[in-house]
């Protein structure tokens, strides 16, 4: 065993690190992109039942059929990170969207009002009441859409992106125990690490005692 | 006789569904002084209220703020210029009290020192101690202290009117009564040209010099506060009726269970 984790440390270190350049990539995107829509819904709430939808569908898409679907496409099917990478953001989006959205709507709608009637414009209400009060529910979101990125992103292996998951599909082919660990272990770390962490930033943002409407 | 701080001139709005829920109310509020607005709930007396900020905009007719169209003022600035105060909901709670009164300020991008200095001089007016109460947050407070800080938050940035939305409506008697004196005191001395949207004919008769009678978005009765009880109008009558309930001595009291 002892020989085992010695041949293959090194290399467990650089599928790990892989594996978190596609996570983090896939999440910053997700980010960028999840939270100023999930904002824009509070704002055009007709659009939210559509938007939320489409979210839920790209999340109903299994990650290996997906993956397959973008191979064949220009660009994208060029780099198997790419495909990862814009796969994992479509994982992302629906937890952060309906986080957002549902936060800021979620708020005591006396306070929106009072906030508009002294005279903030919407961009200081956004910023000064509506994000600090939903941001425990927005990091929420973020923190289900990393840990679904990092179990996802093995599956990533499959075409060839990297990351921990060419441990485990090694593994599986060899009927290897051991190197199916060796992927499944770090990832559930990294899935637990991240998970806490953003726990502690959720409960450092929580807004002092009944905040919330 | 003085200008109008407030005119409303026939102004009608209707809600979405048709109903329509202030119909063509003219009236006027001199500056300098408190006017209370009395009226059923859904009377229209929040409705009005909210026109004189643009938090409604009439359907039809014209709310003049100083002089001067609200229509056609920029809506943010209009509403940075007039006080606001609600019933206890309106503090922001993830801000400590100091900020919660100095955000007034704040939003107008006035230096960190003297929104710093003026939030510490209001809370010391409305009877909060700074140095004790500066670093709480809203939940850490009573309700009449909440009060205490809305009421100081309105008056942050000087603003020449002061809206009242049912201000004390969610606290207990011996509080309001105490909260009615602050209020009473202040205006006094700072000469706000106030209008107070109240349930209370007490509040009304102890802090206005005219009062407002709304029903079904009409203006019902407009009277100087002395003369509202001996009024012959039948909807103060009624309105004075209710409120004196249990009061008066030819009442017989509830029987015992």
């Amino acid at each position: 065993m002892g020989g085992f984790w010695a041949q293959n440390g090194s290399q467990i270190g650089i599928l790990t690190l892989e594996h978190l350049w596609l996570t983090g990539s896939a999440m910053l995107i997700a980010t960028l992109i999840g939270i100023p829509t999930g904002i824009a819904l509070t704002r055009y709430p007709a659009w939210a039942k559509p938007v939320l939808g489409v979210a839920n569908v790209l999340q109903t898409i299994p990650s290996l059929a997906l993956f397959g679907f973008l191979l064949p496409l220009p660009w994208l099917g060029e780099s198997a990170a790419r495909i990862a990478i814009v796969a994992l953001t479509a994982y992302a989006l629906l937890p952060i969207i309906r986080n957002t959205y549902a936060g800021i709507r979620g708020i005591d709608p006396a306070i929106a009002d009072v906030a508009t009637a002294i005279g903030m414009n919407g961009f200081q209400r956004l910023v000064k009441v509506e994000l600090p009060l939903s941001a425990s529910f927005i990091l929420a979101g973020l923190r289900t859409a990393t840990v679904i990125c990092v179990g996802i992103a093995t599956i990533a292996a499959a075409v060839g992106a990297g990351g921990l998951g060419e441990f485990i599909f090694r593994g599986v082919a060899s009927v290897d125990n051991r190197l199916v660990l060796a992927g499944a272990v770090p990832a559930a770390g990294l899935a637990l690490a991240a998970d806490g962490l953003l726990g502690l930033v959720e409960r450092w943002v929580r807004v002092p005692a009944a905040g919330r409407g | 006789m003085p200008d109008a701080a407030i005119e409303f001139r026939d102004v009608s709005f209707a809600a979405a569904q048709g109903r329509l829920l202030l119909d063509r109310v003219t009236l006027s509020v001199e500056q300098g002084t408190t006017v209370a607005v009395l009226g059923r709930s859904g009377s229209g007396k929040t409705t009005l209220l909210r026109t004189v900020n643009r938090m409604i905009e009439p359907t039809s007719g014209e709310v003049l703020v100083e002089g001067k169209a609200a229509a056609k003022e920029d809506a943010v600035a209009l509403r940075r210029g007039i006080g606001y105060v609600v019933q206890e909901t309106g503090l922001f709670p993830h801000f400590k009290i100091e900020r919660n009164v100095g955000i007034v300020l704040e939003i107008q991008g006035r230096p960190r020192a003297e929104i710093a200095a003026r939030s510490r001089e209001l809370m010391a007016m409305v009877g909060l101690d700074p140095a004790k109460f500066a670093g709480r947050y809203p939940h850490q407070l009573s309700g009449g202290q909440r009060q205490r800080v809305g009421l100081a938050r309105a008056l942050a940035a000087d603003p020449a009117v002061l809206l009242m939305d049912e201000p004390f409506g969610a606290l207990d008697p011996l509080t309001r009564a105490e909260m009615q004196d602050v209020l009473r005191g202040l205006m006094a001395g700072l000469r706000k040209t106030v209008m107070l949207v109240t349930h209370g004919l007490d509040e009304a008769m102890y802090l206005a010099s005219r009062i407002i009678l709304i029903e079904e978005g009409r203006v019902a009765a407009d009277l100087p506060a002395g003369e509202f009880l001996g009024s012959t109008i039948p909807a103060v009558q009624a309105y004075a009726r209710a409120v004196r309930r249990g009061t008066d001595a030819d009442v017989p009291p509830a029987r015992q269970a």
